[in-house]
């Protein structure tokens, strides 16, 4: 396996250098935070402890909201005046091919409107968080994928390949940075009342050890014990686990005593430790009850604004990369009525979105957290024509559209208050400054701090990435 | 087309004798040939040019082609390696080499490193035993026999067919010449006598022969993945045999488990699930996935000689057309991957990855979009072994809904370029990996190829495959490999550091008709095998991977071994060899061995993963192994553990501290105890406060009681004992029960008995102290009756609110309570006397006093579960299946 970068190196003191370093005795094994993590690592192989990347980079962790199912781009952040002018006409050369026949083009009955210095031309429907955030945001007009079929680009966006098994951005992520907090999953994948189409493959390991597989969590759930599983002992109160573990402690340790030398022994008891510890941590992370009440009605009401507030409680306590499906299924999935479906999804993302960016920023975890909002392919300007069973019959939705589509990205070292690239004059290509998927892992790999190119792992005999032999990194969005 | 495709172009018509198109023969089909050449001779002809094929070509493609060579995209300094000429000629410093005269070579000066300006290759030295290679070769006269390649004409297939000729996993099979062994080694196996060799060098012994115990322990772990019981070492330890160990060995060889755990390891090289991964609509499931385990698990118990175990496998639709002997079945190897949307080509990719990197430790997936750029695998090879696939059919149905046929009208097979289906190119031959098989096309009108691969593979003339099996077999026994890359023994992968032990085992294999259980007894008869598993200075010093095989390896259990040593150890285990698939994370908690466990491929459930299982997606080659808090989570607090525990409790408490101390170390760690640890164990025991954890659902019971509606007094709570249609209820299904009457209690709603001690009472138990409100309605939906009358009590006395509701409802709140920890608030509900139409629903909320948590909901935390803190046996008995004492095999 080729690490990023051996950082581990610097960790591989051993047990009792490092003792000796923080001055402490043998009988100091308890240790709480990075120490404790420390003496878990060293010499063991748990291989989830932070690791540097290839250069010095901002952000630190990953939000991705995936507004799954395909958001309309003209609907949102595309604003195409020229909608207005077709409408009801015929598009000239007739509508590309997408996954469904369409027919006229069919403006948006949405308001665009400019906000912030930068002036970024935004939808009603993220009013919220386009009034508060416009000069933040990065918005990529120009994205294309491959196909206009949910199963293969949502395997796209999320591990950079339609249709192998390949590790996903998140796993990608852990295996090169690991992560900061050993008592909390390091990647993990929040879906309010079940999973997204494609499942779990969209937080896959793929070939990666299974330790880099994103924790699927299902955030309709308010109490802890259902949001993860195992966290919580329903049989034995604290004291009298803490009594259990000190037993195995005391076995673990002879047992060691007369297997001296093995990392294998010393990195179990101490995983031991961190389970215990584990508990506590995972308990008071997801129970957003004790928020003030300001923070509560900033985020507002709803499962996505909860998802969201959590978020940032998991950024703050060290997790690496976040996932934040709006819902089970394909809820942006828009084939018909797209005008009252979007104004609904919006309503209950908007709020949410705003208020975790300004909550980021107030306490000053912007900077280091790339944030990622998108689908896995936009929306056609031309209607869908009426299909039995498809669209409700009725001539009120979107296709799918991979022909060009909007993803905007904020936080951590992006140039924000810009519009990048531009689709075709009503908003069905990509035409100018055309960013694929592959190019945007590039990119935020880069953001991260990795080479696209070096992060790599060897399987069936040859060096695999993110971006297999593509992806370009887009300098015009780096700060 | 680019100058490669042209070549291979070429190639492949010079191959299928398609001249008549006017293509001369290339250098590439001469190259070829001359390989081939390389492949019937063997060694034996000009040492020099073997010396320079083995020691000096591999280092230059690996390590100085990138930059110097005729495809390096930026040629450093003007110098090329990739011809004799260029390197006598050299680049803008000189000539690299002056044959016979090292010290005057520049290319020795760049390697030594010695010179601060001049280091190659520049990201990192070159072991010194490349580095005196280097200097041997010019020192010799720096023979080279490679052709000089024009500019702009890069050669690397040359090349890489040049160093396949003498990669040591392509030599066909002998007998290696033994070592010859000094008189004390006069009847050790002739690996042992090597190992011992090859450790003398570095001045090291082998560890060692581990004590009777630990042996007994590693055997039934290797063998069986099942922990021995403590009679079962007894008997071994007490053995007077003097073949004891290989009594033990053959016993368990005949095991019924040795078929399981045999078949449970091949399940992860071929990829095993139960159903097919992310569909679109069709039926999910793989539902006879199971025979194809089983009939893993007897081909292993009857040890069917691997080639036939293969063949089968590959082309069991000949073999046993009608499944008489259930040999079809073994087809389940190719098709029971994912699915990949029915994408043919995906699914096709996945059955030649587990064939070849599975069976024969070839990287070949590469190919399928340009030929490999390690190893001799052109994407003519891939294609022609997709063919096999394209070309077979899967009717479906009986007599094997897994198996595959030829196809009646077979196509012709070509190379898709870039891996593109829309993008066809030229016709391949159909036939084996050409390297490997370079005659003999099949009749592509006729045939799909499959049963000449199977032909191939299961070969004693195919150098990989009883290789790579002993490999895979000794890595599982020995917990490391020989060779450490287990699924690719590519050009890239060294000679293992015990040749000898690899070589020897594969010839003997085939010699002895491909028996894997003799194959296994020879291995684990070996000196090597049953050394201590113990750390020692000396030996770690100098070879800190034990890649010279110094000790055994400790092992730690993997998930299935573990989970079933859970299962033995609570004696809950059952021992039925064969069977459909049982789900294995959800109540009731299957009793059956870990290899019947259900595997979901789309959505493997975090238990396995966190216990590194194999993911069911792709081959692998082996396990990874992490130490991670989410391991000791599930072996905490998980219901899978927790619910194995009571019976062996129960059996250990009923015979008194001590004796029930004793009788768990010998169920569970298969030892008796020591007094420090009894003393340990005790003060658990002893202390025996049970405290249920404050889990919301645990705050919460269900039951009757005797209310006096006036004072608010409740007395005498008695849970109902029965959950029944998803209600807490009296013992008797059909109600009235006698005691209880009609008392009930769901989620949401809820009926009392006709008395008033038969009140039902939802009760709850505050796990802290605070201030709290009362939020809630109680509604009687019924338009007949005499309605219900419910009451809010605080701590069994303290009547706080009382409300009657006739054929309607009514908002129940209270605004100001404190409480402390413990304290209880009843929600009791009577039936004013008359019983009939008393369904009743009350949802309560108790919040904080500002409302800003919920601390209980009586809806969301309603539970089916009796709660029960684990009693301090169970503590016990749990603690000790969490020791590393447990996990670990010495």
């Amino acid at each position: 396996m080729q690490s990023p970068n051996d950082s581990s190196l610097n960790m591989r003191w051993t047990r009792r250098e490092l003792l000796h370093r923080c001055g402490m005795g043998l009988g100091a094994l308890a240790l709480p935070g990075l120490v404790g993590e420390l003496l878990a690592g060293e010499s063991s192989p748990n291989p989830l402890l932070p690791k540097q990347p290839h250069f010095p980079a901002k952000a630190k962790h990953l939000i991705h909201i995936f507004a799954n199912g395909g958001p309309s781009h003209v609907d949102t952040w595309d604003p195409k005046p020229a909608m207005e002018k077709y409408a009801g006409q015929e598009m000239s050369g007739g509508a590309p091919r997408t996954e469904r026949p369409t027919g006229n083009v069919y403006p948006s009955i949405f308001k665009f409107q400019k906000h912030g210095q930068s002036g970024l031309e935004v939808s009603e429907l993220f009013e919220k968080t386009a009034s508060a955030h416009a000069d933040k945001l990065c918005v990529v007009r120009s994205m294309h994928a491959d196909v206009p079929n949910h199963e293969p680009s949502l395997l796209l966006m999320n591990t950079g390949e339609s249709r192998l098994v390949r590790p996903s951005v998140g796993s990608w992520l852990t295996y090169g940075l690991g992560t900061e907090n050993q008592n909390l999953p390091a990647f993990i994948s929040m879906c309010p009342d079940g999973y997204p189409i494609q499942e779990s493959q969209n937080w896959q390991a793929g070939f990666l050890p299974g330790i880099y597989q994103g924790t699927y969590i299902d955030s309709k759930h308010e109490s802890v014990d259902r949001l993860v599983e195992y966290v919580v002992n329903r049989k034995l109160g604290r004291s009298a686990q803490r009594r259990e573990l000190d037993l195995i402690q005391k076995m673990n340790d002879e047992h060691i005593r007369a297997r001296p030398h093995d990392p294998m022994l010393e990195a179990r008891i101490q995983s031991m430790e961190l389970a215990y510890r584990m508990q506590e941590e995972a308990l008071d992370v997801f129970d957003v009850s004790s928020e003030p009440k300001h923070v509560l009605d900033m985020y507002g009401p709803g499962v996505q604004a909860r998802q969201m507030l959590i978020a940032r409680r998991l950024i703050e306590r060290g997790v690496r990369v976040i996932q934040l499906w709006h819902g089970a299924g394909q809820p942006w999935d828009n084939h018909d009525h797209i005008f009252d479906g979007h104004r609904k999804l919006a309503k209950e993302c908007d709020q949410g979105i705003a208020a975790l960016l300004t909550d980021l920023q107030q306490r000053g975890l912007l900077d280091e957290t790339l944030i990622l909002w998108g689908g896995e392919f936009g929306r056609t300007p031309t209607v869908e024509m009426p299909q039995k069973g498809a669209n409700a019959g009725t001539i009120s939705g979107r296709d799918h559209n991979h022909y060009g589509f909007t993803v905007w990205l904020a936080g951590g070292g992006l140039r924000g208050g810009q519009a990048y690239g531009a689709t075709d004059e009503l908003g069905f290509k990509a035409v100018e400054n055309r960013v694929h998927v592959h190019d945007l892992h590039a990119t935020m790999l880069h953001l991260m701090g990795f080479d696209h190119t070096k992060l790599t792992y060897r399987f069936a005999g040859r060096d695999f990435r993110l971006t297999d032999v593509h992806g370009r990194i887009i300098q015009e969005w780096i700060a | 087309m680019t100058a490669g495709a042209a070549d291979l172009l070429r190639s492949i018509r010079r191959r299928s004798d398609n001249l008549d198109v006017g293509i001369q023969p290339s250098r590439i089909g001469l190259a070829l040939l001359g390989m081939i050449t390389c492949f019937s001779v063997g060694k034996g002809q000009d040492p020099k040019v073997d010396f320079f094929e083995t020691k000096i070509r591999p280092v230059l493609v690996e390590r100085c082609y990138e930059c110097h060579s005729a495809q390096a995209s930026d040629l450093g300094g003007q110098l090329r390696l990739d011809g004799p000429s260029a390197m006598r000629q050299g680049g803008s410093m000189g000539a690299a080499l002056v044959p016979g005269t090292v010290d005057q070579s520049l290319l020795i000066r760049a390697i030594d490193y010695g010179d601060a300006n001049l280091q190659m290759p520049p990201d990192g030295k070159l072991p010194q035993e490349q580095i005196d290679d280097f200097k041997r070769w010019i020192a010799d006269g720096a023979i080279d026999p490679r052709p000089d390649t024009d500019p702009g004409k890069p050669d690397p297939k040359a090349d890489r067919m040049a160093i396949a000729a003498k990669h040591w996993a392509y030599q066909p099979l002998e007998q290696p010449a033994a070592t010859v062994p000094s008189s004390e080694m006069a009847d050790w196996d002739p690996i042992d006598v090597s190992v011992a060799r090859k450790l003398q060098e570095k001045q090291l012994t082998l560890s060692e022969e581990a004590d009777r115990r630990t042996l007994v322990k590693r055997l039934y772990y290797d063998l069986l993945g099942l922990p021995p019981t403590f009679a079962e070492i007894e008997a071994v330890a007490n053995n007077t045999s003097a073949n004891w160990y290989a009594e033990l060995v053959d016993g368990l060889l005949q095991s019924p488990h040795f078929g399981e755990r045999m078949a449970r390891r091949w399940m992860d090289v071929v990829r095993y699930a139960d159903n097919k991964g992310y569909v679109f609509q069709e039926d999910r499931e793989y539902a006879h996935a199971y025979r194809y385990r089983d009939w893993l698990i007897r081909s292993f118990q009857q040890d069917l000689p691997y080639d036939q175990f293969l063949r089968f496998q590959l082309i069991g639709d000949r073999l046993d057309p009608q499944n008489a002997a259930g040999h079809l079945d073994a087809m389940g190897m190719l098709t029971l991957g994912r699915r990949f949307l029915n994408n043919k080509h995906d699914i096709v990719d996945d059955r030649i990855d587990v064939v070849t990197r599975g069976l024969l430790g070839i990287t070949a997936n590469c190919a399928r979009c340009h030929d490999h750029k390690f190893d001799p695998v052109s994407m003519a090879d891939y294609y022609s072994l997709a063919s096999a696939y394209m070309e077979s059919d899967e009717p479906g149905g009986d007599p094997s809904p897994m198996r595959l046929v030829d196809r009646p009208d077979q196509g012709a097979t070509r190379i898709l370029l870039r891996g593109n289906p829309g993008n066809q190119g030229p016709e391949v031959p159909r036939r084996f990996i050409s390297f490997l098989q370079p005659e003999s096309p099949v009749d592509m009108k006729t045939a799909s190829g499959r049963l000449e691969m199977a032909d191939a593979i299961a070969s004693p003339r195919n150098p990989l495959t009883a290789r790579v099996w002993v490999n895979r077999v000794w890595g599982w026994l020995y917990g490391s490999h020989l060779v450490d890359s287990p699924s690719d023994f590519g050009l890239r992968t060294e000679a293992p550091a015990q040749q000898f032990a690899l070589d020897s085992l594969a010839w003997d294999f085939v010699q002895k008709g491909w028996s894997t259980k003799q194959l296994i007894r020879r291995i684990v008869m070996l000196k090597t095998y049953r050394q201590r598993s113990e750390h020692r200075e000396d030996a770690f010093a100098i070879d800190p991977e034990n890649r010279l095989l110094w000790r055994s390896n400790r092992k730690r259990m993997d998930f299935e071994s573990f989970r079933d040593a859970l299962l033995h150890a609570t004696g809950r285990l059952d021992r039925a060899v064969g069977g459909k698939s049982a789900p294995i994370t959800t109540p009731p908690f299957s009793n059956r061995r870990t290899v019947y466990a259900y595997i979901d491929r789309q959505n493997l459930p975090q238990l396995f993963r966190s216990f590194d299982f194999a993911t069911p997606d792709v081959h692998v080659p082996q396990r990874s192994q992490t130490t991670v808090p989410q391991q000791g989570l599930v072996l905490f607090n998980s219901e899978m553990v927790m619910s194995m525990l009571e019976g062996l409790a129960n059996e250990a408490s009923r015979r008194g501290r001590d004796a029930g101390i004793d009788y768990l170390f010998e169920q569970v760690l298969a030892r008796r105890c020591t007094d420090q640890e009894r003393s340990w164990v005790a003060e658990l025991i002893d202390a025996n406060d049970l405290q249920l954890p404050p889990a919301p659902e645990n705050q919460w019971s269900y039951g009757v009681a005797t209310l006096d509606p006036e004072s608010g007094r409740v007395e005498g709570f008695q849970s109902l004992p029965r959950f029944h249609n998803n209600r807490w209820q009296g013992m008797k299904d059909d109600l009235p029960d006698p005691d209880s009457d009609w008392a009930l209690l769901s989620a949401t709603h809820g009926h009392p008995g006709l008395r008033l001690d038969q009140t039902v009472v939802r009760r709850w138990t505050a796990a802290l102290d605070g201030k709290l409100r009362v939020r809630g309605v109680l509604k009687h939906p019924s338009d007949q009756g005499n309605g219900v009358r419910g009451s809010i009590i605080i701590r069994g006395s303290e009547k706080v609110g009382q409300w009657t509701v006739v054929h309607g409802e009514t908002e129940t709140q209270i605004d100001e309570v404190q409480v402390q920890a413990g304290d209880t608030i009843d929600f009791a509900t009577d039936s004013l006397g008359d019983s009939s139409n008393d369904t009743f629903e009350w949802k309560v909320r108790i919040v904080s006093n500002d409302e800003s948590r919920v601390r209980a909901n009586s809806e969301k935390h309603f539970t089916s579960q009796k709660t029960r803190a684990l009693s301090v046996w169970e503590q016990a008995a749990q603690a000790l299946m969490l020791t590393n004492e447990f996990c670990f095999i010495d």
